[in-house]
Formats: structure tokens, sequence, C-alpha cells
């Protein structure tokens, strides 16, 4: 959750001190407007509503208030020289660690508790709820269009010096106006449904705010620089209606359920008053027909026939035509004037209601008195629709606005600064308070500003004539993204789309630590190695995500992965890790799907993801793969010898580290122990071999340099003792044999002498 | 992740995760490092370091392709390089090239290799790079007067690949250096005036994007941005706030993206700046107790 202010902070009195829970969520009273009917008289299907849903204000930066907070007397805190440090997670921009230091080595005084303590925050300065994600990415794969495309990063629509077909040059610019249309109205309606999704899962909090925010500078930027021309007016109109939603539905209600809703005195001069000014012409036209005037007819037919012109006349008010036509306006606002001109020339009867309607044919024939009720954006449409409908006016409304209003002394929200800043046609500002409320919508936004070339008074931001203000916004949305995990992909997305000469720098940088969470995840993130070819970085991600997947016990993806990275000591390694295990428990590890795939009574066809080693992997497995078999010869009893034959095998392969040896070695001990039926196990030329094995061992340790025998003699020591206190359940586990020896040594002995009792029985067998 | 209650037995000096966010090393007063594994909201303590003599100031992750390294330094005047290898801790070299107490570690951007930047009471910098089998080659320069409290690499600049680091020290002054390949040492290349006080913590925003920035931290209260333009030549100094913080800044700490900034001082407070499109510096957050 995060809140902004309307201002810059420049001095630290300026920065507030509430706390997240103390953002006013009451409701400010407006609602939207009803007819007679209690229906909504201008809200639009999927249209979110500004004021009736969402009345947060911004009015602060975000401030976290840490739990169990580890200063509890700042005097005392200062007088002891501690300070407060922060940390910041490396993959998550708002995410860190606060502690208690101190500040001078020589003062050193005992901690209390809670200063030993690590305090973890999470400032959360990028909304990362799944409609944001969307609503970012959506966004940027529309854009991806003009962000690639070098014509749209300047304007040259004014340039006299166009050289060509005149007709082609013409088409190529409207081409590109519609072009940048579309996008302005992807954006307005993704940021909508973003609005929407976000109050529809009932989560919305300030940032939602913020995003109403922003779509009410988006109505007015798209109606001045971006919409038809034809629809300015209408356009102008929603904003001002989108931005505050008039008259008070409660009040609306109140005055349509009188008896005669004419003479209700808030009629004239608030309801249809607000309708007027708010171009809501058709609501108007209808509420007059509810509001029962017509029984004037009978009673004062001067005035009804004044009402009924009014009435006409505003049923007459062409937004679209006007918007082009000044000819058809000026004869609409002609019979205005001659309306309100015949004013004086009529007796009235009812002289209160005259005058009050009076006032309002005064004010739509461009005479407007401005009322404390009114805001300053009403003045302005007032003053546009009314007076002229012409952008090229829209300083001189404006000045007329600054005569009555103390702007912009008197606003308080980002939104009303923005627009005025539009207005003012200070593009900049405008863009550094979009910024505030949002880095991607300006950043989307400044890209289409660019394109249609409001950027081209200002000086680029640095010396460097290619640094372009969309592209340092481009770069901050780059940033956001890259530092908040489920923004990443459209945080490499746009970095390579910009092509920046720091590029595969970059993804270098950021795509290892992007979290996959699926297969899917992990295929881009090679498919963007494999695109800007970058090999080594491919094989990173995945030795990262093998271990990742490692971790959560998921071997055999983990071991292709690691192959995949084409790491052998890594993946041999590993492999020898899962054979230590397997020999520590006296059995296969018990991955299923690990076991299956090594062992061969299971054919490749017959397993459900048909895995294929690699044969690095296999090479490296095989090991772990015959100790399985052994087990599984020596337990189920049915092949015993072949166990032994293999086992026999494995202690002589030449890699073997020798740390293994004497847990190996050890599996004999059941056949040369004293057991009558086992005795006679081993005929003399297997015992041989066994001599021969347990004599390899020795000679392997002589021959390795000192500190390398040491190290293994302590590892297998270490493996020897780990073994026999772990648990074995297994009925023919060597650990159930009488008299276990506790060290590798005693092993050794044991195995030697027992070896020599069966020669010596064999010895005298074949006597 | 959740406090974590109890970590060391004494005042905490530094607290730093790795690249991948899965390992948390701190470091304290206790004299000890401890390595926490970071699952989500859990954590564990699978590792306690003891090898130093005095506080233990700062840590520092390598780049994981030199495998899981970890640097201290401490009041001892040492730094010390610790590894894992398969689950274990081993102290692999020691620097101990210092008089006094040192102050900062940090790795250099890992295209430049192992290297270590050392900062040092005794008024020094060194800077290490550490050969296979835990060779060290030091490189000493003299720094600032009185004493270098803090120092900080660049990002790796293109094309030419210079290696530039910032230091802050005890001469209240932050000078910029340069490696020179034909005296095959760091030269002073800026030494910027502007604080009145001890600077405290220097540090270069890691942006590989835009212009350079500097954050520096004074005893003065106050916290400095000294930018740079891809084509400039000039340093341009802006001071973050008009007005003084209400104590000593101690620290300085860019995002990983560089563009927010992190302030710590010696009031209860942690805030949060971020540069608007018109070059002024705003308030992001605050962190507050």
């Amino acid at each position: 959750m995060s809140v902004l202010t309307s201002k810059r902070i420049d001095t630290l009195e300026d920065i507030p001190s509430i706390i997240f829970n103390d953002v006013d969520h009451s409701n400010n009273g407006n609602k939207s407007a009803t007819t007679s009917n209690g229906q909504h008289a201008y809200d639009e299907d999927d249209e979110v509503n500004a004021d009736s849903d969402l009345d947060m204000k911004s009015e602060a930066f975000p401030i976290i208030t840490i739990d169990d907070p580890p200063i509890s007397n700042v005097q005392q805190f200062q007088e002891l020289r501690r300070s407060l440090k922060i940390t910041l997670n490396p993959l998550q921009g708002g995410e860190g660690m606060l502690f208690i230091s101190q500040g001078d080595e020589e003062v050193h005084l005992a901690p209390f508790e809670e200063e030993t303590k690590l305090y973890p925050f999470t400032v959360e300065t990028v909304d990362d709820s799944k409609s944001y994600v969307q609503y970012v990415s959506q966004t940027y794969e529309q854009f991806k269009i003009i962000l690639k495309d070098n014509q749209f990063k300047s304007f040259d629509g004014d340039d006299d010096l166009d050289i060509g077909l005149e007709n082609t040059i013409t088409e190529n610019k409207k081409q590109r106006r519609l072009v940048l249309q579309r996008l302005f109205e992807c954006l307005s309606k993704n940021l909508n449904d973003l609005v929407l999704n976000q109050l529809k899962s009932g989560m919305h909090d300030s940032d939602t705010y913020k995003y109403n925010e922003l779509l009410d500078i988006l109505n007015l930027l798209n109606a001045l620089e971006f919409g038809d021309s034809t629809q300015t007016i209408t356009l102008l109109i929603m904003w001002v209606n989108r931005a505050q939603v008039e008259p008070d539905e409660v009040l609306v209600e109140n005055i349509m359920n009188e008896e005669k809703p004419y003479e209700h005195p808030l009629f004239w001069s608030y309801l249809i008053s607000k309708l007027v000014k708010r171009g809501l012409f058709q609501v108007a036209v209808d509420v007059l027909n509810e509001s029962k005037y017509q029984e004037l007819q009978e009673i004062d037919g001067k005035l009804f026939l004044f009402i009924q012109d009014f009435q006409t006349l505003l049923s007459n008010y062409d937004t679209v035509g006007f918007a082009t036509s000044s000819k058809s306006f000026l004869q609409w606002k002609q019979a205005a004037c001659q309306l309100r001109d015949s004013y004086s020339d009529v007796d009235f009867k009812r002289l209160g209601t005259s005058a009050q309607v009076f006032e309002l044919v005064s004010l739509i024939s461009g005479n407007h008195s401005i009322d404390p009720s009114d805001s300053w954006y009403e003045v302005l449409l007032v003053n546009y629709m009314y007076s002229f409908p012409s952008k090229e006016f829209i300083l001189e409304y404006m000045a007329i606005v600054s005569q009555n209003f103390n702007l912009p002394g008197q606003i308080e929200t980002v939104w009303e600064l923005a627009c005025l800043d539009l207005l003012e046609k200070n593009y900049l500002r405008m863009l550094t308070r979009l910024e505030m409320l949002d880095t991607a919508t300006s950043a989307f936004v400044s890209v289409l500003c660019e394109a249609q070339g409001l950027f081209k008074e200002y000086i680029t931001l640095s010396d460097d004539d290619s640094f372009l203000i969309s592209e340092y916004l481009l770069r901050n949305l780059i940033y956001s993204c890259l530092s908040n995990n489920p923004l990443l992909p459209t945080g490499i997305g746009l970095t390579i789309t910009l092509n920046n000469e720091n590029c595969r720098e970059l993804v270098s940088e950021f795509l290892p630590r992007f979290e996959c969470l699926t297969n899917d995840d992990l295929e881009w993130c090679l498919s963007i190695c494999a695109n800007l070819k970058l090999p080594d970085l491919s094989a990173r991600i995945c030795k990262i995500q093998g271990q990742n997947l490692k971790d959560k016990g998921l071997l055999l993806e983990s071991l292709l992965l690691f192959s995949k990275s084409g790491d052998i000591p890594l993946v041999a390694n590993t492999c020898w890790l899962i054979f230590e295990n397997a020999l520590l428990l006296g059995h296969s590890i018990g991955d299923k799907l690990l076991d299956s795939v090594i062992s061969d009574q299971v054919n490749a066809e017959d397993r459900s993801d048909n895995v294929e080693l690699s044969p690095v992997l296999r090479q490296c497995i095989s090991p772990y793969a015959i100790l399985c078999r052994v087990y599984n010869y020596l337990s189920s009893g049915s092949n015993v010898r072949m166990g032994i034959s293999l086992l026999i095998k494995l202690l002589r392969f030449p890699f073997l580290p020798p740390k293994f040896q004497p847990l190996l070695l050890a599996q004999f001990l059941p056949f040369l122990t004293s057991n009558d039926s086992r005795k006679a196990f081993f005929n003399t030329q297997e015992l041989v071999i066994i001599i021969e094995l347990l004599n390899e061992y020795d000679s392997r340790l002589k021959h390795d340099v000192p500190d390398a025998r040491k190290s293994s003699v302590l590892q297998a020591d270490l493996l020897y003792q780990l073994a026999i206190s772990g648990d074995y359940n297994k009925a023919d586990d060597w650990r159930k044999t009488k008299r276990l020896p506790q060290t590798v040594s005693e092993l050794l002995i044991t195995l030697r002498k027992n070896i020599a009792i069966q020669l010596s029985y064999n010895f005298s067998q074949e006597k | 992740m959740v406090t974590i209650g109890n970590a060391h037995d004494d005042l905490i000096h530094d607290a730093v995760l790795d690249y991948y966010g899965r390992r948390l090393a701190t470091c304290s007063s206790d004299k000890t490092i401890k390595i926490f594994e970071i699952d989500g909201e859990n954590q564990r303590l699978v590792e306690t370091l003891i090898g130093h003599e005095g506080p233990v100031w700062q840590v520092a992750w390598a780049h994981p392709k030199f495998g899981v390294i970890l640097a201290s330094c401490s009041y001892d005047g040492k730094v010390l390089i610790w590894k894992e290898d398969n689950g274990v801790w081993n102290k692999v070299a020691e620097h101990s090239v210092h008089q006094a107490s040192v102050n900062s570690v940090s790795w250099a951007p890992h295209e430049y290799g192992p290297v270590l930047l050392c900062a040092s009471s005794d008024g020094k910098i060194s800077i290490v790079e550490f050969k296979d089998g835990g060779a060290l080659e030091p490189i000493v320069i003299q720094g600032h007067a009185i004493g270098v409290n803090a120092a900080s690499w660049a990002p790796i600049s293109l094309p030419d690949n210079t290696r530039r680091f910032v230091s802050g020290g005890c001469d209240n002054l932050v000078k910029i250096w340069r490696y020179d390949d034909a005296a095959k040492t760091f030269i002073e290349e800026e030494a910027f005036q502007g604080h009145s006080d001890w600077v405290r913590d220097v540090a270069w925003s890691p942006s590989r994007l835009s212009k350079s920035y500097i954050a520096t931290a004074s005893q003065d209260r106050t916290v400095l941005i000294w930018t740079k333009d891809g084509k400039s030549n000039k340093w341009e100094k802006q001071p973050l706030t008009k007005e003084k913080f209400p104590d000593v800044c101690w620290r300085a700490s860019w995002s990983l993206s560089g563009n927010v900034l992190a302030i710590s001082g010696g009031d209860n407070k942690v805030t949060l700046w971020k540069e608007n499109i018109q070059g002024k510096w705003e308030s992001a957050g605050e962190v507050d107790q």
C-alpha cells in the first residue's frame, strides 16, 4: 500500500507522521446523479464511477510501521549513539531489514534484548497485485509495436520540410495519429479494467485510488491531445463528470420525489444548473420532462413557452457537430441569445421561477455568473461549451478560471494539479505528477506524448541528445519491474525491446533472480538466453533452478537441469550425494521417479514422462544405479551372487571416492560373520578378491597426499559413524550384525579376521 | 519474513542477503558472523563463524560465480574470507594489511574477478584480488587523513571498463579513484568538498541505465547526491533535502536496480528517496519504528 503526496517534500517538517491505518477512507458524500426513476443518469457500463466507489485522498507517501518496535525511547537511543540501519533485499525492491547498530565504536554500552534483533519490513513501492501485473504486461505488449519503431520516438508532424507525395504524407500522418489514438484508448481501457478488477476483488486500497486519479488525468489528456476532434466536447464532458460526480444523488431524489419537482427551491438553481454546467443535456431534458413544469401552460403560459424553448435549446446542443462546425454552433448560440434577450420583453406571472430559468438561459448563451458551488473545471467546461467550443481558446478560458479561483493554491488532489499542468501545456510537470502516482502509466503516457510531439518544446533531459523524456521514464519502469519478481518478465521484455546498449548485461544481472514457478517460466528464461546468445547465463539459470528443485526434493528434475547446465562436477557431486544418502540408508533413497529412470526393469516406453538422460548424467548416476541393484539382489535373496558381483565391481570403480569404500566393504560383513549357514558363503577365490579390495583401500589411502589421506579417513569415519547411528530396520541390513564394529579401523580388522576364519574353514573343508 | 530474535549477543552492524536472497549474513559486536537460511517467512541459523577478535562491522557476499564466499571486516584490523563447501564453512583467507579497524568491505562488479575493496581507520584503502588457493595480491593506497569510513565500487562502465570506486573519510571529503593501467594502482580522480563533518557512508548507485549517482551520508546531518551525465565530465552536487536531517546520517543504500535510495540515521527513521523526472529527489517512503 502506498499513498503519495501531492507536493514535493522539501523539508523534513513536510514529512507527515501519519501511519497507513490513519488514511481517511470515509465517504465524502459525493454520489452519482440519478434520474427520477432512480437509475444512474450517466454511468457507462464498466466505467468506474470516480467518487462513489473510491473516496480516499492521497496525502502522504508510504510510512511503514514495524511490529514490536525496537526503539522505545528515541532520546535514550540518541544518547547511546545508536543508529538504525537498513539492508535492502537484492530480489525485491521494497523489502529489507532494520537493525540497531552503533555509531561510535569508542562508546559501547551493552544492548537491550530488542537491540539484537533483525526487523524485516516491506515498502510496497510497486503494486504487485495480479491485476496490476496484468495491467503493466498487457499494456507493454500493446505498446511494443511503437517502442520498437524509431519513427514513433519523435514527432515531425508539423515539419514544413516534408518531402514526398502529399497524399502519402497525409495518409502516413493519419495512420500515425490513429495508431496513437488506438494505443491511448488501450491504455485507458486497461487502467479502467485495473480499477474495476481491484474493486471487484475487494482488495482496493490507496493504489486503486491512485489509478482512479490517473484515469481522470488521462481523460483530459485524451480530450485535449489524443481524442478525435469531433469528440472533444464529449470527452471534456466525460472528464468532468467522471472526476467528480454531481449532482448529489440524495438531493436529486429529494427534489424529484416532490409532487411538483419544478417548484422545489433547488430544482432550477441546483439540479438543472448542475446538469447544464456539466453538459448532461439529455439528462436535463429528461428531468425537465418529469418535473411537471407542463402545468405552467395553464398557470403562466409565457413562462411555459420560455422553458420549452430552453429545453429545445438543450436538446439541440450537438456535442459532435459543434466540435467541428463553428457555423452550426453560432446558429445555436444565436438562438440562445435571442431567447435570453426576449426575457425582458415578457411579463411572467411566476417571477421567481422565471428569474431562475433566465439565469440558466444566460448561462448557455455565454453569460455565466460563477456560483460558489462551482468547481474550477465546471467553470472551464461551461466556458468551453457555451462561449466557443474550440481548443484555441482554452488558455483564455483558463484565464477566466484563474480570476475566480485561487489556483493552484486551493487544489488538494494530484489529478487536479496534473490537469491544470496539462491545460497550461506544462507536460513535463504533468508527467512528474503522473510518475508520482504510477511509474508504468507515466512511462506509457510519455511514449505517446513524445510520439504526438508534445515534448518538442523541451530540451532533452541530458546533454546526450539521444536521451528522451520517454526513455527516462521507460528506464524507471524497467528499474521498477526488475525489482519485482512478478513484473520481471515485463522488465526483461522492455529491456530487450528498447535494445539498450547494456541490454545483455542487464538481462544477465536480473534474469537469474527470476523465480521460476513453472516449466514455462524456465523455458521463457532459456529462450531469452538463446535469443540474446547468452549460453553462460543459460547454464547459470539451469544451475539455480536445479538447486531450487533439489531443495524441493525433486532430484531427477534437478539432475536434468544440472546436466543441461554442462557443469559436470556439479552433476557428479550431486550424484555422489545421492549415492551417499543411499549408502547411509541401506537402500535406495526412495525417489520414485529417479529410481524408475535408473531401473532397467522398467522400459523407457513405459515411463510416463519418458525422461532422456544425457550421457554425462547417465555416467554420473550409474554408481547409484548399481548400488540400488546391489541392495535389490541382496535383500530379495533371489540372486545374492549377482549382488556380490556388482558390489565388487562398484568397489573396483576407479572413480569411487575412497570415503565410500568402508561402507561398501561393510556390506560383506553379514556374509563373513559366524553364522553357520553362511560360513561357507564365499569360496577361497572370492575371499581373495575381498582381501584385494581391502588392500586396494589401504593402498589408495597410502598413495594419497597426506592432507587428502587425512581428509578421506576423516570423512570415511564420519560416514561410518553416521551409518551405524542411523535408523536401519531391514532384517538383512549389515548393521544388524552382532558385535558391530564401531569404527572403520575396527571394521577393517573384523573383516580381515573373518576372512581369515573363512579361509581356514574353506581350507579345512578342502582337506 | 518475521523478526529474527536474539540474532546476536550484542549490537548488529550489518545484515546482508546473498545474490538470490536465500542466505542472510549478519555480523555483530559479539565478534561473530551468523549465516541464516531464508525460506519465505522462515529462517534458520546454519552457521556461526568465529575468527575475528573485535566487533565485526561489515560482511559482503561475493558473486555466486566465485562460489559461496563471504568477506568480513572488523575492528581487529582484519578482513577474513569465508567459503562454504558442501555445507561446511571454512576461513579460506586472511587479509591483514591494515593497522586499525577495517570499516567497510565490498566486492567489485563480478566482471573484474574476485576483488575486494577495504576501507580502514588507518586512513588507507586496500584493494585485494583473490587468486586460486587463497593467495592475495593487495594494492594499498593512502585514502583519507585520520581514517576512511566507507568505500563503494562504481558499476562496470562500458565500453572502457575503467575500474572506479568512491570513498568517504574523516577529512570530510568524498574521493573518486580510478585504476591506472600504467601505474598499476588506483589514483585519485576527484576530491569533493561538500560535507562539514565526517563522511560516514558512500554508495555508488549500481544503475547501469542512466547517469552516475553517488550518495554520501555524513555526520553533518546531510546527504549529498553527486551526479554525472554520460557525456559530461563534471560531477554535480545536490543535497537530498533542503533542511538537515535531525541526526547523523549513518548509512546510504541503493536498491538493487539503483533507483531507490535508503537513508538511515541517528533518529529512529529510515527514509526512502527517488529522483523525479525533473531531477529532484522525492520521498518514496519512510520506515518508522
